[in-house]
């Protein structure tokens, strides 16, 4: 019996850092909230592509995308494919920021954007960008370990589509 | 009257070497009234062992034991106890008990952890997340064009007054 006990604690003990590990993303939170109703498509890239990503050669001379490229783990982008629902994904999306105050702090805003950021000590670990741009709600969703200058340096980018 | 005889065999018998007969001489000395006073001392000594030797178990030493026996108190009856289900459960409600207290402290101390200055960064459970692209050159497209869209709404957007330097709660 006592062997038993030792066991589950070790057993309990062992997944306590297992528990810490689920936390869920605002993007991955919102569609399983509102995917279901909505006609939402969310295309993700993983930690592990990112990691490839930085790999390409296209990347080369291009430090402050790298720089910026390497405090990022995802990316996540939904959209909404109805123009007549933008607005109340919209709505949904920032309500759903605003209801989680504690976790996401409004960064900057306009009329139909937001930016929300959730932050862990110094670090920045995830900033959601939620807008309505042509008729279509979108919201992006990154994740990392970023810096506070980040988003300065974000929105400073030069980045050289094809 | 010279003793030396009584006296070496008095030395015999307490260096052991003295024989059975020895003994029963030095008894038999002993047990006479008249003993010189410089032996006198040694006389309670033998008196002792000859009086020992004539103890016995009695004739009615079983007779008495018997009834000793019998006086004792007859073993306790045993006592049928109805066994509640929650009785029977009770070492599980202990085994629970111990395994919500384990949780509790450990909640506790992650929640701790958690609100620790220096916290870990990222936190995100990598299982979640399944790439929608298979090809790292078709991820970069995306994911230029997804941080395109910060880079164009940075132009309209303003800065909201509430702090966001604040830890997690």
């Amino acid at each position: 019996m006592r062997h038993f006990f030792c066991l589950l604690l070790l057993s309990v003990w062992l997944s306590l850092p297992l528990a810490a590990q689920r936390e869920q993303d605002f993007a991955s939170r919102y569609m399983s909230l509102y995917g279901g109703s909505a006609d939402l498509t969310c295309t993700t890239i993983s930690p592990l592509m990112m990691e490839k990503m930085m790999k390409l050669d296209r990347l080369d001379g291009n430090d402050s995308l790298r720089q910026v490229l390497a405090q990022l783990r995802s990316i996540r982008v939904v959209t909404g494919r109805r123009t007549a629902e933008a607005e109340d994904l919209l709505k949904k999306s920032r309500e759903l920021a605003l209801a989680n105050h504690k976790r996401y702090k409004l960064y900057a805003e306009a009329d139909e954007k937001s930016i929300f950021v959730r932050t862990r000590g110094k670090v920045t670990v995830e900033i959601v960008l939620m807008l309505k741009a042509g008729g279509t709600f979108v919201l992006t969703d990154l994740t990392g370990n970023m810096t506070r200058s980040f988003i300065e340096e974000l929105t400073k980018l030069r980045i050289q589509e094809n | 009257m010279d003793y030396k005889y009584i006296e070496q065999l008095l030395e015999r018998y307490w260096a052991c070497e003295t024989s059975v007969g020895e003994e029963k001489i030095l008894r038999a000395f002993f047990c006479q009234d008249d003993v010189p006073a410089h032996l006198s001392r040694y006389k309670a000594l033998f008196e002792y062992g000859r009086n020992e030797a004539t103890h016995s178990l009695g004739e009615d030493f079983d007779r008495r034991l018997c009834a000793l026996v019998q006086q004792e108190k007859p073993a306790p009856a045993v006592k049928i106890r109805h066994l509640t289900p929650s009785y029977r459960l009770r070492p599980f409600f202990r085994a629970t008990a111990s395994v919500a207290i384990v949780l509790l402290l450990g909640m506790a101390a992650q929640h701790s952890f958690n609100r620790e200055e220096n916290a870990s960064g990222w936190d995100y459970n990598m299982a979640t997340y399944t790439d929608t692209y298979q090809n790292p050159q078709e991820a970069y497209e995306a994911g230029i064009k997804a941080l395109g869209m910060f880079r164009a709404a940075a132009d309209s957007v303003k800065p909201a007054v509430t702090n966001t330097t604040g830890n997690e709660q």
